[in-house]
């Protein structure tokens, strides 16, 4: 059951937040990786910016003055559950998102928040929808969506390159073409693992593990 | 006395992150605090005594010189038994859960 609202507390007053559509999820993910790029450089008043930034998408008149003197833990607190509410739920079932990144180099028009124009740009295109209409989505919607642009996308360029000359490229030692189709991208490819989630050692269980024999979930486990 | 701010905890975080781990694996409820934060002790007078002072320091809302003067005025304080009374103020275990979560202590995790 996906939870579509949360409480949290702040300074006193409890808030209600609500999962986010996708324009506001786009938001946050862009300020989830500025928030990640100040923590590599250890740059807490980055952090403190972005987390401060973060705040202010999902909760109306935060004040910055009353945000600098809130204890930490109210707003790590408010953060986490705000970020786990937002999660895109049973995200592996996306090849798209469950691979792992490409490391491609960025292009020399890359800038910053490319990736959020780039999500809305392919639905666009693709359906004709205006953006106020693609903002409304769900993210898991929005994900499915461009997951089937992609892979349209694929089949109808390797549908070309099967036409092309390139396609067939002439081995002089054997003396034949022979067809070598165009690479998929690794999500299209590689078998779909179940996401390695780190966990910390002690926090595992030992012993003799009694797995709940009614769960669906566990039905694969020996009882 | 008033938990850290935001600015404050992140600091902190930043000051506890390298030793986070070791110290949640040593945490007992039976033990209490104090094996962790001997660890957290321990750890920063090898690599790096001005730390613990800026821990105390922000734990406490002064300046680190202002800390600095304190413990030359009354040698004798335990420096884990007070940063013991201020991580109750500042939940020391929600400090190392949020350092974690945030990203700043993932070196050693490992996926069994």
């Amino acid at each position: 059951m996906i939870i579509d609202r949360i409480n949290i507390t702040l300074d006193g007053r409890e808030i209600e937040i609500e999962r986010a559509r996708l324009g506001k999820y786009l938001k946050m993910q862009a300020i989830q990786r500025r928030f990640s790029d100040a923590t590599k450089k250890q740059d807490s008043g980055a952090m403190a910016a972005a987390l401060f930034e973060f705040l202010s998408t999902c909760i109306d008149n935060l004040d910055l003055g009353c945000f600098n003197r809130l204890p930490w833990y109210e707003v790590i607190t408010a953060y986490i559950a705000i970020t786990l509410l937002n999660k895109i739920p049973d995200s592996e079932r996306f090849a798209v998102l469950s691979s792992k990144a490409s490391h491609a180099k960025k292009p020399a028009w890359d800038y910053q928040d490319r990736q959020e124009y780039t999500w809305i740009h392919l639905i666009a295109y693709a359906y004709k929808w205006t953006r106020n209409v693609i903002e409304n989505l769900w993210p898991e919607e929005a994900v499915a969506f461009l997951q089937e642009i992609i892979a349209e996308q694929q089949a109808e360029r390797e549908f070309l390159h099967s036409l092309s000359e390139l396609a067939y490229p002439y081995n002089a030692s054997t003396k034949k073409s022979t067809y070598r189709p165009l690479h998929k991208p690794l999500w299209m490819v590689e078998a779909k693992d179940v996401k390695k989630t780190l966990i910390l050692r002690e926090f595992l269980p030992v012993g003799i593990v009694q797995y709940p024999e009614e769960d669906e979930d566990y039905k694969e486990f020996v009882h | 006395m008033e938990p850290m701010t935001i600015h404050e905890g992140l600091e902190a975080m930043k000051i506890i992150a390298p030793y986070a781990l070791d110290m949640m694996a040593v945490l007992d409820k039976d033990k209490g605090a104090l094996p962790s934060i001997r660890i957290l002790v321990d750890g920063c007078q090898e690599n790096d005594p001005f730390a613990l002072m800026r821990l105390v320091a922000l734990m406490s809302h002064e300046h680190v010189e202002e800390t600095i003067e304190r413990y030359k005025e009354t040698p004798g304080i335990d420096l884990a038994v007070e940063l013991s009374n201020l991580l109750v103020i500042n939940p020391m275990v929600d400090l190392l859960n949020a350092a974690i979560f945030l990203g700043l202590a993932n070196e050693g995790l490992e996926n069994d």
